[in-house]
């Protein structure tokens, strides 16, 4: 049976309570949260989202970040961001802002894919940015994940889906995060997997890599 | 032997954060999420039909095509208003007859 994880929490304090217990009862094992210290009965993964202005700032987050979190995201708002962060192993995840009207859009490129191809990133999605918008805003989105979805596939970068949600009536249950992949054309299985392999692969890999006696891949001090 | 034309799955949901909604808006819901996102042929071809809706549980059971399935579940994903209101809904179980559906939601609660 399939475990599913969402890595992409948002909210704080009570909100996030409520939030742990709907993931529980909507079949979630596992959710990443941006908060330490945070209880419940899901298995909770650490995480940080980075959005850095310079290289420099990504340099210093990665550095303060990278033995505390099981889990380090960047958002990357500008293109020497972006370069930097996919060529970075300390980076798991990388993912962009929306399109905005009128500006040029950061996003994973033929370039960036390439990049990232080679520094075992992964690639997110998140399902709160469909939600809130109108036909026209939601269509584009659509169509850069589109295009966005073809670069990762193309370049083996794994994909993962999030919820990214900030309340309760932004949580969805894992099947529907999975569904979303439908408007790409993405089979189901591997639909699934975005939420439940790929995810729970990067969080296990992390977290061996932050256990005791982790020299580097493959070599352990026993 | 008869054979049916098409199968159909049957979608058990709950409805949140919004309250005491009539079922006829739920229904223009659920319809209108489907027809947003793959238009009049989409719903044609899901061929939704809102089976029952239980206001005080705010829960309900939909039929639709077998093979519009995911397409009809991303649409009720997408719905994050009802009349202006904040809500959402998460498909509970899915299910090939009706009664199985029902068994299973039973066995549950």
């Amino acid at each position: 049976m399939r475990k599913f994880i969402d890595l992409n929490l948002k909210a704080t304090g009570e909100t996030l309570q409520e939030m742990l217990v709907k993931a529980g009862n909507l079949g979630f094992t596992k959710v990443g949260v941006d908060i330490e210290g945070v209880e419940s009965d899901l298995d909770i993964v650490s995480r940080v989202n980075l959005t850095p202005r310079n290289v420099n700032e990504l340099s210093r987050g990665l550095k303060k970040y990278r033995r505390r979190v099981e889990v380090i995201s960047v958002q990357c708002n500008n293109i020497k961001v972006a370069r930097q962060a996919a060529k970075d192993h300390r980076v798991d995840i990388i993912s962009f802002p929306e399109y905005r009207n009128g500006k040029r859009r950061v996003w994973l490129d033929r370039q960036e894919a390439n990049l990232a191809s080679e520094s075992n990133i992964v690639y997110e999605f998140l399902f709160s940015d469909l939600l809130g918008k109108n036909e026209v805003s939601t269509s584009k989105v659509i169509h850069n994940w589109g295009m966005e979805l073809s670069n990762a596939l193309k370049h083996d970068i794994p994909v993962i889906v999030s919820s990214g949600a900030r309340s309760v009536l932004e949580l969805r249950e894992p099947r529907a995060l999975a569904s979303m992949m439908v408007l790409l054309d993405v089979d189901e299985d591997k639909a699934l997997d975005m939420v439940s392999t790929t995810p729970l692969k990067l969080v296990e890999r992390n977290r061996r890599k932050l256990g005791d006696g982790y020299v580097s891949p493959g070599v352990r001090v026993v | 032997m008869p054979v049916r034309d098409y199968r159909r799955r049957y979608l058990g949901f709950n409805v949140e954060g919004a309250v005491g909604l009539e079922e006829k808006t739920v229904y223009n819901t659920l319809i209108n999420a489907v027809s947003r996102n793959y238009g009049v042929n989409g719903l044609s071809r899901a061929n939704m039909k809102l089976l029952e809706y239980n206001v005080k549980k705010n829960s309900g059971i939909v039929r639709c095509n077998h093979s519009f399935l995911r397409e009809v579940r991303v649409s009720f994903a997408l719905i994050d208003n009802i009349n202006g209101e904040p809500a959402c809904i998460h498909v509970e179980r899915i299910s090939g007859t009706i009664k199985s559906l029902r068994d299973k939601t039973k066995s549950e609660s």
